[in-house]
């Protein structure tokens, strides 16, 4: 697991998309902080990590759709999956690779932390709440994406799925305002990934958030699994 | 070693490999034949554990690939019939990623990915980027990773599949060196490279095993006659027709051209030298006779054509 862990990650930075996603999110997110805090005079960190999660539905899929599409077309999958590896093993070195670089990405937003606690005062649980929010939306963004990248084997039909798949869950969130039906409410309620970030940005820790992110990747690790192993001897 | 019982894969309604068995001695090359979409590459997978059979099972002497899949895989080295390379990786890093994905002991590590180097001849590329390499050298990268370690089994798919003639003779000299520590289980469709290398044979076709044996017994057992060819002068083949009907009642005779006479005597009765000395005491002037040998593809042709329902006729 470790040899494919590292491998992963490396690959990340022999390639293009590692300096890619990295490069976005620092623009990005320092775009969003002097938007969010310098210019608007604000010291809350909600608004901007609010942002944060938005740029995620783009940046992630460029993240996770190389790991199993690529290993597949490069036939490398073959090598793989004859190695006296579990699959449960090779997809999780595969989530925590990308993990690793979307954490790099995140770590780097601690800059603006400390400039909003130098330049005045900083809400430490809104923020604390707001990192706790975003990497555990982030391990399920990413597990979705690798999820995604298991069923094909054209890294850009990965990552636009992926990016669909997101995009569709953060529209779900305000189509549920438009319906009247309990059930159907509920059932939006259900798959509203990005809402359930939001009660992290006003620094209530709300521990179902936590639950449910972490139900959703425990879920979409175990479709990864089936769909690797459907025909195989694992 | 290997052993490989009743597997059958199916996909919806399409059978692609049907009840095939096997078994592979130790210290044996195994030349697994078949022509294009055979089913090869595909048991060649289900013995990996790439994929799944339908039904049947594999294993590696005790060793069931279901049962103990993890203890199963760290018997065999396998080369897919695309290598399996990551092109921005260096040649000796991708071999230390494979070793260590492998579980191989770390402490053995600079050693056996040098052995492995030097087993393919690669060393001289070790600093090189996989994808600027060329083909032949892909290939024996590909070849290295499965040596890593030195497992018992190494299965490799279409070795030299693409390559010169030159990288086919090193390729070939590779293998031969193999024989020595490991039993080899190969595939390919050049016959000349499995009749040169193989100690035994596997014909498939259409996913089904057509027959199995060494080089000898497959062309022996597909030889119906013993087969002679006469080159004389028209009038000289007359004579000689009439002298091979004198030796052996039963021969027949057939003109391959106006000059080439054919004689096919039933196997057991082979006349050997005998036919020479008939034919100079009947006082046939020939300038040419030889025995014609059936060959590992003549038989190849016969076995996949009978299967496919053509009659290929027996050389």
């Amino acid at each position: 697991m470790r040899a494919i862990f590292k491998k992963d990650l490396s690959s990340f930075f022999h390639s293009m998309s590692g300096y890619l996603y990295l490069g976005i999110f620092f623009l990005l997110s320092a775009y969003y902080f002097v938007i969010s805090n310098l210019m608007a005079g604000s010291n809350s960190v909600a608004e901007y990590f609010q942002n944060m999660t938005t740029t995620l539905m783009f940046l992630i899929p460029i993240l996770t759709m190389r790991s199993f599409a690529d290993e597949k077309k490069q036939r490398t999958d073959q090598l793989l999956f004859t190695l006296p590896l579990r699959t449960s093993a090779i997809t999780i070195a595969k989530i925590l690779a990308s993990y690793v670089v979307f954490l790099i990405g995140i770590a780097s937003t601690l800059v603006f932390a400390g400039v909003i606690a130098y330049l005045g005062h900083v809400d430490l649980y809104t923020t604390i709440g707001c990192y706790i929010g975003i990497l555990a939306a982030g391990t399920t963004f990413i597990t979705l994406g690798v999820f995604l990248s298991s069923l094909t084997d054209n890294q850009t039909v990965a990552a636009i799925l992926t990016y669909a798949v997101l995009f569709a869950l953060y529209l779900v969130t305000y189509v549920a305002d438009f319906i009247h039906n309990d059930f159907l409410t509920r059932i939006i309620d259900s798959i509203a990934i990005f809402s359930r970030y939001t009660s992290f940005t006003y620094a209530v820790f709300d521990p179902s958030a936590i639950v449910y992110y972490l139900t959703l990747t425990i879920a979409l690790y175990e479709c990864t699994i089936l769909v690797l192993t459907k025909d195989r001897v694992d | 070693m290997l052993k490989v019982e009743h597997i059958t894969k199916r996909y919806h309604d399409k059978t692609v490999v049907r009840d095939i068995s096997f078994a592979l001695e130790t210290g044996h090359i195994c030349g697994f034949v078949g022509p294009n979409g055979a089913g090869k590459s595909t048991t060649m997978n289900i013995i990996t554990g790439y994929l799944q059979p339908t039904s049947g099972s594999v294993s590696i002497g005790e060793i069931d690939i279901r049962k103990k899949p993890d203890e199963y895989r760290r018997l065999f080295g396998y080369l897919p019939e695309i290598p399996p390379l990551y092109p921005d990786m260096l040649v000796e890093d991708y071999l230390r990623f494979v070793h260590e994905a492998k579980g191989l002991d770390k402490q053995k590590r600079s050693e056996q990915v040098a052995e492995a180097m030097e087993m393919a001849d690669v060393t001289h590329v070790r600093g090189r980027l996989i994808k600027n390499l060329s083909k032949g050298y892909k290939q024996r990268v590909g070849m290295a990773q499965a040596f890593l370690g030195r497992p018992p089994l190494i299965i490799l798919d279409e070795p030299t599949i693409g390559l010169d003639p030159a990288q086919i003779v090193q390729v070939r000299n590779i293998l031969l060196s193999l024989k020595e520590q490991h039993t080899v289980l190969l595939s390919s469709h050049i016959l000349s490279e499995i009749g040169e290398v193989c100690d035994e044979i596997v014909l498939i076709n259409r996913g089904e095993l057509v027959a199995a044996g060494t080089e000898k017994e497959l062309v022996s057992a597909h030889t119906d006659a013993a087969r002679y060819l006469i080159r004389a002068e028209d009038g000289m083949l007359a004579l000689a027709e009439n002298a091979a009907r004198e030796l052996c009642p039963e021969v027949r005779c057939g003109r391959a051209d106006a000059e080439t006479l054919e004689l096919a005597f039933p196997k057991e009765k082979d006349p050997g030298l005998q036919l020479t000395d008939r034919l100079i005491e009947g006082g046939v002037r020939f300038g040419e006779l030889y025995r014609k040998t059936r060959s590992l593809e003549d038989v190849f042709l016969e076995l996949v054509n009978a299967a496919d329902g053509n009659d290929g006729g027996r050389a």
